[in-house]
């Protein structure tokens, strides 16, 4: 059984969870960057459906900072992103909600430092 | 295997697959907020939801240090669990054991399980939730030799906490998250349809989970780069306790065990491995194993698993 269960591990494809979930971002999750960003994107392990799917982004006193352009990629629907100005240095919170093409949602939230 | 306990099996499979797709586990997965709650393969966690244990896997070597001759258990368990609406849930789990001593084996099928599960409360930003459950071991279902006669019943209280919301200080301590449950099993009988083998005590059921999700370090948390399987790879500890607190066994120490394992999340399934670890004198010395291999139906089958009987649209496994 054992064995059984790591032959599955070791041969499975890696496929995307059914609820999806971020797999990457950029700004990476908590990451301190240098330049300040031209965007903000979030790769999911799966595609997107784009009418229920946001992006927001906020400075440290609470107000939005993006152009409010939130969208599902139309090259890779599993990309959401939005567009933000040249930020000041400072600590900014990253809100998604990410619906699943088979209709699950998921949200979270995350954090990026401009120094 | 032996032929006989290959169709047994395929019986057990037909059967459960077929409530499955009835209009109808002990063993749940579940979002609250923005966290993952994993199914563990011990101890129950607080959700209701739409799935299937394919397969629940246990080697236990020596499970009673007093009879020398019982040398090893093996179990075998299988479940499926519906909801009927966002928060109630039911469960059907069937089971086949395997003791075996020095002067044989005795095996055969254990009683049904069914339950009914309610998620009484839940807060998203704080990822904590409560549920009760009323779980009936229905007794005369099983193999004579291996099911009681009688019924046993088993209120629970369960609760399940991300620790989401540490203060930045602390901020890789928010992956860590912890479920519990605690029921008390009481037996429908005075002793008098023992078949002389079963216990027929009550008893007093808790266990806790502390585990670590690599998906929440890396999605919410900060990402440092894991590569696959491991950013899917929940590390956990399970502990179980069982008090028996009247009847023939009212005296005897609990039976404690420790479960250290990982849990792997993928698409539709979820994979989980774990030694199982006596913990005092009750439950030995030597460590066995345990798997499990268990599939998200609301994500296999989604057109069928996120409604209630009456066609109402549920949505995912997940707490509003």
């Amino acid at each position: 059984m054992t064995g059984v269960l790591l032959g599955l591990l070791l041969f499975l494809p890696w496929d995307a969870f059914a609820h999806v979930f971020p797999d990457h971002s950029d700004p990476r999750v908590g990451s301190e960057i240098k330049d300040a960003p031209s965007s903000v994107r979030i790769w999911f392990d799966g595609q997107l459906e784009p009418i229920f799917s946001t992006l927001q982004v906020f400075d440290s006193s609470g107000k939005e900072v993006t152009h409010q352009d939130a969208r599902v990629n139309e090259k890779d629907t599993a990309i959401l992103e939005v567009s933000i100005p040249h930020l000041p240095p400072g600590k900014y919170q990253v809100n998604w909600k990410a619906l699943a093409r088979d209709g699950h949602l998921t949200e979270g939230k995350f954090y990026f430092t401009i120094k | 295997m032996k032929k006989s306990l290959t169709i047994s099996f395929l019986f057990l499979f037909i059967t459960i697959f077929g409530f499955a797709f009835s209009p109808c586990s002990l063993w749940a997965h579940g979002i609250v907020g923005q966290r993952f709650f994993p199914a563990t393969l011990s101890v129950d966690d607080p959700f209701v939801a739409d799935e299937m244990t394919l397969l629940a896997y246990s080697h236990i070597p020596n499970p009673e240090p007093a009879d020398s001759t019982h040398t090893l258990s093996q179990a075998y368990h299988a479940g499926v669990s519906k909801r009927l609406t966002r928060d109630l849930g039911i469960e059907l789990t069937a089971a086949y054991l395997q003791d075996h001593f020095d002067g044989g084996n005795i095996e055969g099928f254990d009683n049904l399980a069914a339950a009914v599960k309610y998620v009484m409360f839940n807060s998203p930003a704080h990822e904590f939730l409560m549920a009760s459950s009323l779980d009936f071991d229905i007794g005369g279902t099983g193999t004579r030799t291996v099911g009681d006669p009688f019924t046993t019943v088993t209120p629970n209280l369960f609760f399940g906490y991300g620790l989401g919301d540490l203060p930045d200080s602390l901020m890789y301590l928010r992956p860590f998250a912890i479920t519990g449950q605690v029921g008390i099993g009481v037996p429908f009988t005075d002793g008098s349809s023992n078949n002389g083998t079963s216990d027929y005590s009550s008893s007093l059921n808790y266990g806790f989970t502390v585990m670590y999700s690599t998906m929440y370090l890396q999605s919410f948390v900060k990402d440092i780069g894991l590569p696959k399987p491991f950013s899917r790879t929940i590390p956990v500890v399970e502990f179980t306790f069982n008090n028996p607190i009247n009847g023939p066994n009212q005296y005897n120490s609990p039976q404690s065990y420790a479960y250290p394992g990982f849990l792997w999340i993928g698409k539709y399934w979820e994979l989980g491995l774990e030694a199982v670890v006596p913990m005092n004198s009750t439950t030995g010395s030597q460590t066995g194993v345990q798997a499990l291999v268990h599939l998200f139906l609301d994500d296999l089958a989604p057109q069928i698993f996120t409604r209630t009987l009456s066609g109402e649209v549920l949505g995912p496994t997940q707490t509003k």
